[in-house]
This record gives C-alpha cells, structure tokens and sequence, in this order.
C-alpha cells in the first residue's frame, strides 16, 4: 500500500538540518575544495581563500537562489505525496467497495434515500423560502393592510389607500392590487387567466419596468380612460403574436378591448402566477371606507425600515379612524415585508419536513455506521497485519474514512438523482397552494448542501467505526487465533445505534401518523352537500364590466343580458345527452373565500350600521337557481327551494339555511318572513320572502364550520352572478356527460374556456396542504421504519454469525432451539424497547409543534402512540425472526469445528 | 580570473554540460564544477557559483537526484546522480547540439553561395 513512499529523505538521513544550513554547507564544501586546489597550485592560503570566493561569485545570491529553488520542490513533493496517497486511497476504497458489491448496493441505496429526502426538501425549503424573489432590492418590498377592530389583518378600502398614500412620507411607491382568473381572449382563442387589477405605481413599487412597450401612462389611469393591460412575459409568449408589433396587439377582457402596452420582464407574476395587469380606474369603485376591497404593496423610501413604517402607518390610520369616526373600520395598518406575506404559510410545514428528512438521514447513516462498524471489525486482521507493518493509526484511520467518504458521497450523488424525480413527483401532486414552486430546482446550491451532507455524514458516521478498526493491534488478532471478529457479545455502540433508529422511526411515525389521522378525520367530515359525481366549470358571462359611469337604466339592461345569457347556458347545457341536471351558482363551495352580505329584516330605510340583531341580519350569500340544492344533494328542511314561479317579474325569494334562520330569528318560524339584502346588486329597495331553509353546508372548507348563509335567486337578481359556476350531474355518471358538455360548449359557446373539474377534486383541493405535508412526512416515516427493521435485521444476523459457536455450545449442552430463538429476539427487544422509550419521549415532545396542522387529533392521541408502537415492535420482531430462526437452527457439530 | 580566448557560456548551456558531467557517474557540485572547467580547457568560464541554481533547478526538473555522502577523503558533500528522464532530456539535448553544430559548421565552412 505504501509503494510510492520509499523516495529518498536527505533530511531523515542526516537528522534535522534546515534548508539554509543544507545550502551552506554544499557552498563551504566547494569554497574548501577550490581554496585547498589554489594552494596545491602554489597560492598563499590567505590569498587562495580570496581567489576562490571571488571565482565563486555572490555567495550570498547564490544562497538564497539555492533556497528558494530547494523550498519550492519541497513543496511540489509534499504536494504529490498527498495526492499519491489520496490516489491511493481511493483505489484502495473502490477496490473493497466493488470486492463486496451487496454490501455497497445496499449501503448506497440507503445513504441515497437518505441524502436525497434531504436534498429534496432542502431544494424546496431553498427555492420557496430562501431565494430573494426575483425583483430588484425585494426586501424594501412591502403589503400594507388594514387591522379591523379584532386585531386581524384585512383588505384596504379605497379611500383609506388613498389616504395612507397621501400622507405616507416613509413609502416610495404604492399601490393597490386584486387579483383573480377571469376569461381572456385573443382572436377566437379564450383562456381562464390569473390577473390584477393595479394602481399606478405597481411596477414601480416593484422596481420593475417592461421588456418591452411601456408601463401605463396618465391618461390609462383615468376613469374611462383608454383600456390598456400590461401582460406577463409568459401570456406575451403563449398568447400573443411576438412578429406583430406590441401597439398592434389587443386582448378581449370583460366585453371590452385593451390595448396591450407592455410586457413585464420574465419571473414577474406578482399576484402569483398573475398574466395580466389592468389599470383599477377602468373598474367601478365609488366604494366607501368599509369596503375592504385591496390589498396594498408599497417600496420603502431609501432610509426607510419596516418599522419606522410601521410607525407612520399606525399613526396615520389613527388620524383617519379619529376623522372619519363611524364610517371607518380600519383601527390599525400592519406594514409586513411582502415575502413573509408570499412565504410565510408555508414556512412552519417546510421546515418540519426538512428536520424530517433530517431523521430520515440520521436513521440511513446510522445503518451505514453500523454496518461499517460490523465491516471493521471483520477486517481486523488485515487492519492489524497493515499497522504491524507500519501504517501509522492515522493512516488507517485515513483509510477508512476514504471509504466512507467514497461511499456517502457515491450514494450522494444517487441521492441527488432521487431529489431530481421527487421534485418532479412533488410538482406533480402539488396542486399549487407552494408558493414560488416553479423556482424550485436542483441547482448549484442544492448541489453544494448535498456535498456537504453527504461528505459531513461520511466523515461523522465513519470516524466511530475508524476509529475503533484502527486500535486494533496485531497481537490481539493474532491472540485471536486470526478469526476475524468477535467483539464483546453485545457492542455497546451497536445497542446505540439500532435504539436510536428505532427512536428517530418511532418520532417520524407518531408525526406522519397524527397528521394522517388529522387528513382522514377531515376528509370524513361531512361537508353538507354531495361532492361525488358533480362536475363544474367556472362560466364568465360575456362583456360582464358594466359602463363606468352608473346609470340605473344602462345597468338593469346589463342585468338583464347577464340573466339572459345564463338561462341560455342552463338551457341548453341541460339539453346535452346524459346531462340530469345543470346549476349555477354565484361562489361554489371550497373556492377559498366566502361572500357576505347583509338583509335589513325592518321596512326601514338602511340598516347597514345597525348591531341590534332584530334590525341586521348578516351572514354568507349565494345566487343560485333552484337546482343547486338538487345537484349538490343539500336537503330541503322546511318550505320549497326557487322554481319556475320565480321568475324576474314575480316577488323576490329568499332562501335561507338553517343556521341563518337560528341566528336571526330565534326560535321562530323563518318562512313567509320579509327581508331586504341590501348592497349586493340593483335591487336595495326590494323585499324578498323566505320561502325554504335547507340544511347547512361547508362553504368555506371542510375544518370549517357552517357559516349562516342567504341563497338568492338567479333569475331574479344575476347582478352578482357575471361570475359563476355551473354544476352538472349526469343521469350515469359525469364520465359519460364530459364529452357531450364539451360538445355542447364548443358550438354554442366557443368564447367560453372549458375547464371541467369534478366537484371532489375541489374537496380534495381544499386539504391540498394537508395532503402533501401528510403524504411526504408518511413516505418518510416509511422509509425510516423500513431502515431501522433493516439496521435491525443487519445487527441480529451479524451478531448471530458471530456467536455461532457459543450458541453451538449451548445447542450441544442441551439448550432448545425455542429458547436460543427467544434469547435472540428478547436480546432485540432490550434494545428496541429503550429505543421506543426514548421515542415516544421525543415524540411527546415535538408532537406539539404540528398542533396547528392537526384537525380533530390531538397531539397527543393515544391511539396514534400505541399503534406506533405496536407497529415499530411488530416491525422489529419481523427484522429480528429470520437471523433468530438461523439462530435456533445451529448445528452444534458444524458450529465448532468451523472457525 | 577572466582570460583571453574565454567565452562566456551560452544560456542554457551550463545545464546541458552538467547533464553531460553527470552521465559519468555519481559527482559531488565541487567535482562537476572542476570537471567542466578541465574539461573545456578553461575556455568556458563561468562564476562558479551559479553551478549550484542550476544543479536545484535541474533536479526540481526531474532530471537529476541528490543525496548527501562522504567523499574519498571522508568529508560530507552532496552528490548529483542522473535520472532516467535526466539521461532521456540529455540525449534529446545532445541531439539538438549536434545538429546545431552541423548547420553553423555547414554555413560558416562549407556552403558557397551559388548564383
């Protein structure tokens, strides 16, 4: 192994003799010579010493040439030796490597799924909390919001926003943002397509400009000014002609033309994923101070904190709350950096998923120090014959870490090709609540941590076992008898490592399994309505922006088409062959956000200001037709749903569910009672009756409760359905309807983007977080219980090898194969046991830290903790029953005269 | 001691004659340096100290290997020894010196320029 290190030493040779005191005497020696030489020739000595040194030439030159020339081969050979000896290494490594293939295979299989579980969340933690969002200088980026009189956070009202920018000194740029998917058309080409509604100043806020055109100028951001849109690079590439120049190019949004202006460099899509950016001022607003409409963004002036705007912000919305006392409801603004707002959700599950995968890799490398650990002491006769023939400790102590090193960073690198497909797994199944995840790839910085995991995990769970080999002493071996192996019975350090696999598996499975119990109580809760066989397709009705200006005449013709248009879609969709039924409905449930509003239940003028609950009712708000309750299955307790008396010229309906009728009139009969929902639509002044209540759904998701909800009825007031949803069911099944309402859509309604989404993919949208964290942490879980049984069955089996002849002995002196059988699994069992203590301890402990992410489980289920450990014994004796088995099959006679 | 009839040594030409010294045998630097000045008759001259850079600078090459040892008269010295890829870069270096020779003896004794 040491061929290479027999080049000459000078300096062992003649002991420690510096380079300087080398060079010097070389030079004397000659000086000497020449001087003796000179006087042979008949020179003075005095006169000889002269004439040689002034032959010589500069000595002290010549000296220090000498040196540095010497110094600096040194150097050079140092150099090669360590690259020599790490050359040799590293054959040496990959020789031992490839001399046991099993071994390494399985070694690099879990050092890969450990590494790359690692590699994989960290690229995400990476990509979605890390990275700076892709704008100039974001961090002076910030949203402002209102603070109600609850202390949350809410939407700003225009004139609040226009206030705060107004007397704002700290903040360079504001604006205001709502975002939404709306159909656009290009050509005969119409797509749902996420976009903005912005103030002036967005691109500015964001220290954007456009790649190409121009940002919006004055006379776009007027009311009824020209209809410009600014479009994303994206939308610029799908959907726009980029041979024709940019003035040319116009897009269909709300029944209007917009000029298309600009388009925003690539990676801007503030909101996210938004395409498309159209000045507010071209929307109606003559909204008060209490309509919670924006949300804001603004850029800090230079010199400028997000505390010291905090502070002008909270004094601000103290003036105006005292000037407009009674009609403002802002009591606070909350200034937060925008990247907390875009991040800061996901930050708790990504980063529990990380220290998750974390345990995964601890779980993997402690299989690979142990079975490393088990390696070294196999190989303790050549590791002892090596340091009886002069490798230093050291050296073999170099040896193996080199092995390890290879090992860790070969499963690594695999590892990293396993992150690689799970990223793309995850792009898959996530159904978009990860913010930035299209950031997210393997790039060099997820390459450099994985590097640096797996070269820190070689080195941490290879020194121990290195360690150990390298004490090794030939006499040892030798007293041995040269067997390899045959440590003390139970190695301590082998006890270490398999308790706390079993501990680290048994943390993960009580997570995954507290939040799998969360994700299934959820999804079985009932949401009130049927979610199966239904399937919807968001409907935006044609030219749906009324004119700006309000006019009561222009406006109810407007009401009329958008009533117009509906009926025509349900007519004819319900003439589709197989469809049963077609719904519409202003909001579907689980779209994210509820609508509310407010009936006056008293013939007097307003009641919107009033807190007595006889004058106001409040509570959540629908337009739907009367087959919405068919559809989705929403029982009818009392009364009759809208049908065709219903109609636009007959007596406003009301429909109400049974925790609105609780809530606003107690205990007494809600039907043939008079309401008046005010501020939704065109009709303030009209009373409705009450004519059914059906029972109560979840709207707003599955964790959350019933809200008490009014339903109107679509033909009567379609103001606040321009945005639907309809609802199909079919006669057998929505398989056999798709194809016939596309059909249908495409000739009737070409202009109409068809996304058809079964009804249960929302529900299962709903609890897409849970679903992923619960997925990724029980894959994990899995693999950790997977390893530990495996670190398990390694230990047992190497352990039974080992005592082969003691349980031989015991065998032949009459021991019962039951017993050794038992002996071996109880030995096991010592350990796990201690492990899962420790565990369950650990688990007690953190479980806390995933109580908000659990739904109807408490933290510390009792279920969940036993079936953990039922499950992590089970998996143990599994591990431990084919070693022990081999155990109790010894033959005693070939036990001891095989050595 | 300059003499007349001396040359300086061309560059580069002091390492060739050590190459050449050395394919003798082992020598320390105060043998090679006599060597070279008995051999060429004196007639090129260099300061005697420069033999000692060059020696390193040639052994950092490769070309030469050095070890301490006592002389005939028990005194301590460094010797020289040629390598393999020494003696390889002396034969390539004696290759080209002789057809350097070759041609400047062809220019300046034999070739006539013809019309």
């Amino acid at each position: 192994m040491n061929g290479n290190r027999t080049r000459p030493r000078p300096l062992r040779r003649f002991g420690e003799r510096s380079i300087g005191e080398e060079v010097e005497r070389e030079l004397e020696f000659h000086l000497e010579m020449r001087t003796e030489e000179l006087i042979a020739e008949g020179w003075s000595p005095a006169e000889a010493s002269a004439e040689a040194a002034r032959i010589f030439g500069d000595r002290q030159t010549v000296a220090a040439q000498c040196r540095d020339l010497e110094v600096r081969r040194r150097r050079a050979r140092e150099k090669a030796d360590m690259i020599d000896a790490l050359r040799q290494d590293l054959r040496f490594a990959i020789r031992q490597l490839l001399s046991h293939p099993g071994f390494t295979v399985a070694a690099l299989l879990t050092l890969a799924l450990g590494i790359g579980a690692t590699s994989a969340i960290f690229s995400l933690v990476d990509g979605v909390l890390l990275r700076p969002l892709p704008w100039p200088d974001p961090g002076r980026v910030v949203d402002v919001a209102e603070i109600n009189e609850r202390g949350r956070p809410n939407a700003v009202s225009t004139p609040n926003y226009e206030d705060w920018r107004r007397s704002s000194t700290t903040l360079e740029a504001m604006s205001v943002w709502s975002g939404w998917t709306d159909t656009v058309t290009v050509g005969d080409e119409a797509w749902n397509v996420p976009q903005s509604v912005v103030s002036g100043e967005f691109l500015e806020v964001f220290g954007v400009t456009p790649q190409i055109g121009r940002d919006f100028v004055a006379e776009e951001l007027v009311p009824g000014g020209d209809p410009a849109a600014l479009v994303s690079d994206r939308f610029y590439r799908r959907h726009l002609d980029s041979e024709r120049p940019l003035e040319e190019q116009t897009v269909q949004l709300g029944g209007k033309t917009f000029r298309v202006v600009g388009v925003t460099p690539p990676g801007f899509e503030f909101p996210e994923g938004a395409e498309l950016w159209t000045p507010r001022e071209l929307r109606v607003d003559n909204s008060g101070r209490t309509a919670h409409n924006w949300q804001v963004v603004a850029r800090l002036a230079p010199g400028a904190t997000v505390a010291s705007v905090q502070t002008e912000m909270s004094h601000i919305a103290a003036t105006l709350l005292e000037e407009h006392a009674g009609d403002n409801d802002a009591y606070d603004a909350r200034v937060t950096p925008i990247k907390e707002v875009l991040v800061g959700p996901s930050r708790a599950p990504l980063l529990m998923l990380l220290g998750a995968a974390f345990l995964v890799l601890l779980v993997s490398a402690s299989n690979i120090a142990g079975a490393l650990l088990a390696r070294a002491l196999g190989r303790r006769t050549e590791l002892g014959i090596r340091s009886a023939l002069g490798a230093g400790r050291g050296r073999v102590v170099r040896q193996l870490l080199t092995e390890t090193s290879v090992l860790t960073f070969t499963g690594g690198m695999i590892g990293l090709l396993l992150a690689h497909l799970a990223i793309r797994l995850v792009r898959a199944i996530e159904p978009g609540r990860l913010p930035r995840l299209d950031e997210v790839a393997i790039d060099g910085r997820v390459l450099l941590f994985t590097l640096s995991v797996s070269l820190l995990t070689g080195i941490v769970f290879g020194l121990a076992p290195a360690l150990f080999a390298a004490r090794t002493e030939l006499r040892d071996v030798l007293a041995e008898g040269g067997r390899s192996g045959a440590g003390g019975r139970r190695t301590p350090a082998w006890s270490l490592l398999v308790g706390a696999e079993v501990a680290l598996a048994m943390v993960l499975l009580v997570g995954a399994g507290l939040l799998l119990k969360g994700l299934w109580t959820l999804l079985r809760v009932d949401p009130g309505f049927r979610t199966s066989e239904v399937l919807t397709l968001d409907v935006t009705v044609p030219n749906v922006d009324p004119p700006e200006e309000y006019d009561a005449q222009v406006y109810r013709e407007h009401e009329r088409a958008v009533g117009a248009f509906l009926e025509r879609f349900e007519t004819a969709l319900s003439a589709a062959p197989g469809v049963e039924r077609v719904a519409l409905t202003s909001s579907l449930p689980f779209a994210g956000f509820d609508v509310n509003g407010t009936v006056c239940l008293q013939a007097t003028d307003s009641c919107f200001d009033s807190d007595d609950p006889s004058v106001r009712g409040y509570g959540s708000y629908r337009v739907v037709t009367g087959s919405y309750f068919a559809v989705l299955d929403i029982p009818l307790l009392a009364g009759r749903v809208f049908d065709s008396r219903d109609h636009a010229a007959a007596p406003h309906v009301v429909v109400v569910s049974e925790q609105f009728a609780r809530e606003t009139w107690p205990d007494q009969d809600p039907l043939g009672r008079i309401v008046r929902p005010v501020g939704l639509d065109l009709h303030d002044e009209v009373p409705a009756t009450v004519i059914g209540v059906v029972a109560d759904v979840r709207h707003r998701g599955l964790d959350a409760s019933p809200r008490g909800t009014f339903y109107l009825s679509l033909r009567q007031r379609p103001w606040r359905a321009r945005w639907s949803t309809a609802l199909f069911e079919g006669a057998s099944g929505i398989d056999q309807i798709a194809g016939a309402i596309r059909a249908k859509l495409r000739t009737e309604f070409p202009r109409l983007p068809i996304e058809l989404v079964p009804m249960e993919q929302h529900r299962l949208d709903s609890v897409a977080e849970e679903r992923f964290t619960s997925t990724v942490l029980g894959a994990f879980a899995a693999l950790a219980l997977t390893l530990a049984a495996i670190g398990i069955w390694c230990v047992v089996s190497y352990q039974v090898a080992q005592r082969t002849r003691e349980l031989g002995i015991r065998i032949a002196l009459g021991a019962a194969p039951r017993w050794v059988l038992r002996m071996v699994v109880v030995d096991v069992m010592r350990i796990v046991g201690i492990g899962g203590a420790i565990g369950i301890a650990a688990a007690l402990g953190l479980s806390r830290l995933l109580e908000s992410q659990l739904y109807g489980v408490s933290s510390r289920d009792p279920a969940t903790f036993v079936a953990v450990m039922i499950l992590v014994v089970g998996a143990s004796i599994a591990a431990s029953l084919a070693p022990a088995t081999r155990a109790a099959r010894i033959d005693p006679i070939v036990a001891m005269t095989e050595t | 001691m300059p003499q007349t009839g001396s040359m300086s040594l061309l560059k580069g030409t002091l390492d060739v004659l050590i190459l050449k010294t050395l394919s003798w045998g082992t020598l320390h630097g105060y043998a090679i340096s006599r060597f070279i000045r008995e051999s060429t008759g004196d007639v090129l001259t260099v300061e005697e100290g420069a033999l000692y850079p060059a020696l390193r600078r040639l052994e950092n090459r490769g070309w030469l290997a050095s070890s301490w040892g006592l002389t005939d008269t028990r005194r301590e010295a460094k010797f020289y020894q040629l390598t393999v890829s020494g003696k390889a870069q002396l034969e390539r270096e004696l290759g080209d010196w002789q057809r350097y020779v070759e041609a400047m003896s062809r220019v300046l004794f034999e070739a006539r320029p013809t019309r």
